[in-house]
């Protein structure tokens, strides 16, 4: 007994020997054979995810849109000396909301100027400086205006709040009703066996997974958008006030 | 428009927005290819068990040798001692009905016998008892009943008292006491040089050792052939049934003493 003082084995699987199932299968399997409830589940919070990434994927467009036309509307009206002017470029920049609120007061201030030239003061004198009767209406006209852009930039923002708070919980129902179902499997087989009942309750969270998976976006985009109202909004506040002062300078 | 009054104008902005459709394609898109990214990607991003190498088990012989008493047993370096045998039953006696004396004259000078204490039978009597009391290691062997812990490492004649056995993953240790065994036999393990060296080897289902490799060199070359020699020499029965993979890699250590 002169020589064996040590001996250690360690034995190993050898590399990619095991039996691996393939990707692809393993998720394909939870959605083929899932119940038909959970199926549901998932085809609804599919569709409910598609609509808001397309909800998302326009506003975003829409808004990024918005901004550029929008500081080049406000470029141009902050040069032009003449509304006129600014109305001739308006037509071009037709996606910025401050373009509505500015034809909205432009068309209330000619509809005002009309009005002021079918009963002239003096005929006989020169041409009379324009005046508006009533800031106010101006005011008002603005202010519509502003109210209806909002609105328009505001439209299927409301979805995003709605999947994000409603797709966890239709996740949540596809795996309560999907554990409920294991548990029924494994009374009736009466095993607890994990080879039982692992692939029962792996499918049963695949609809959970997909509820979060549709909700997280929606969640994400929803404050995102929600913060570029705000500005869109304080933009156009600012631009009726100021276009409200420029009113009252020259035509009062 | 320049002409049209506020609520026109209101109007017209109103009803022209923007238009949902042309972005649900590209969701639908974009779902497709996540979906197709999840199935395809590659199964270690899943989280997918690393088929990489794993340390299933680890055996050592070490610290003091053991007594040697020929192996053969786990229980080999410890004293045994049968169970005691089980207090036989004690039968009821019922007494013998009462008898009425037969009317007998008595004798004359009656002899009497004195009752001689019989002597006890040989089988009988107690086995000498150590003076200490405490069990010794005895020279036969004793059927306890008694499972070794898988591996009987003691083939070797007293091959050392500490064995740990992790047996994580492989199902069959006695392929494994077997295997050692086996490869023992075909070891020299005689050298003039101390050292210790490593090999890696890989066991086919078929039985065969294949790509026997140096994991740790000792400096030795006559270490490294003598192990590549046992493990060459060394025929293996198959892999067990319930051993799932084809092929059972194995890293073994080769201790040289001198």
């Amino acid at each position: 007994m002169h020589t064996l003082g040590l001996l250690v084995l360690a034995l190993q699987a050898q590399d990619g020997a095991a039996p691996v199932t393939s990707g692809s299968r393993v998720l394909i399997d939870i959605i083929t054979k899932a119940t038909v409830i959970n199926q549901a589940v998932l085809a609804i919070l599919v569709a409910i995810s598609i609509a808001s990434w397309a909800i998302i994927l326009s506003k975003w467009l829409t808004y990024r849109k918005v901004q550029s036309q929008t500081s080049q509307f406000l470029d141009a009206f902050r040069k032009s000396s003449k509304f006129s002017e600014v109305q001739a470029v308006a037509t071009t920049l037709s996606a910025s909301p401050l373009v509505g609120v500015f034809q909205a007061g432009y068309a209330e201030l000619n509809a005002q100027f009309r009005l002021g030239k079918e009963q002239p003061a003096n005929p006989s004198g020169p041409a009379p400086r324009p005046t508006i009767k009533s800031l106010t209406a101006v005011d008002r006209a603005l202010l519509r205006a502003a109210t209806v852009e909002i609105n328009k930039l505001e439209k299927r923002v409301p979805f995003l709040a709605t999947v994000a708070s409603v797709a966890p919980f239709i996740g949540l129902f596809g795996t309560v009703v999907g554990i409920t179902i294991a548990f029924q499997r494994i009374g009736t087989t009466g095993s607890t066996n994990l080879a039982v009942v692992g692939p029962s309750i792996s499918e049963a969270l695949i609809a959970t997974a997909a509820g979060l998976f549709a909700a997280i976006p929606a969640v994400l985009a929803y404050n995102h958008f929600s913060t570029r109202m705000k500005t869109f909004a304080a933009e156009m506040d600012d631009f009726s006030l100021e276009f409200l002062n420029i009113a009252e300078r020259n035509f009062t | 428009m320049t002409e049209g009054t506020v609520t026109d104008i209101i109007v017209a902005r109103a009803q022209a927005s923007e238009r949902l459709g042309a972005a649900i394609p590209w969701a639908v898109a974009a779902h497709i290819a996540l979906f197709a990214f999840m199935i395809f990607m590659p199964a270690s991003w899943r989280g997918a068990v690393d088929e990489g190498p794993r340390t299933v088990m680890t055996i050592s012989l070490g610290g003091a040798p053991g007594p040697r008493n020929g192996g053969l047993t786990t229980m080999g370096g410890r004293t045994v001692q049968a169970p005691p045998p089980e207090p036989a039953k004690k039968v009821v006696e019922t007494p013998p009905a009462a008898k009425t004396p037969e009317m007998a004259l008595p004798t004359k000078n009656p002899r009497v016998v004195k009752p001689q204490p019989k002597e006890a039978p040989k089988e009988a009597t107690p086995r000498t008892q150590p003076a200490t009391g405490e069990p010794q290691e005895g020279s036969t062997r004793v059927n306890t009943g008694a499972r070794g812990q898988g591996f009987g490492l003691t083939q070797s004649g007293g091959g050392g008292s500490g064995v740990t056995v992790d047996t994580a993953n492989f199902c069959c240790p006695e392929y494994l006491s077997q295997m050692v065994s086996l490869i023992q036999r075909n070891w020299d393990s005689k050298q003039p040089a101390a050292g210790s060296v490593i090999m890696k080897f890989t066991i086919t289902r078929a039985g065969t050792i294949e790509n026997v490799q140096v994991e740790q060199s000792s400096g030795f070359v006559a270490h490294e052939l003598t192990a590549q020699r046992a493990l060459l020499l060394t025929r293996l029965p198959e892999l067990p049934i319930q051993y799932p993979n084809q092929t059972l890699t194995v890293h073994m250590r080769f201790e040289y003493q001198h």
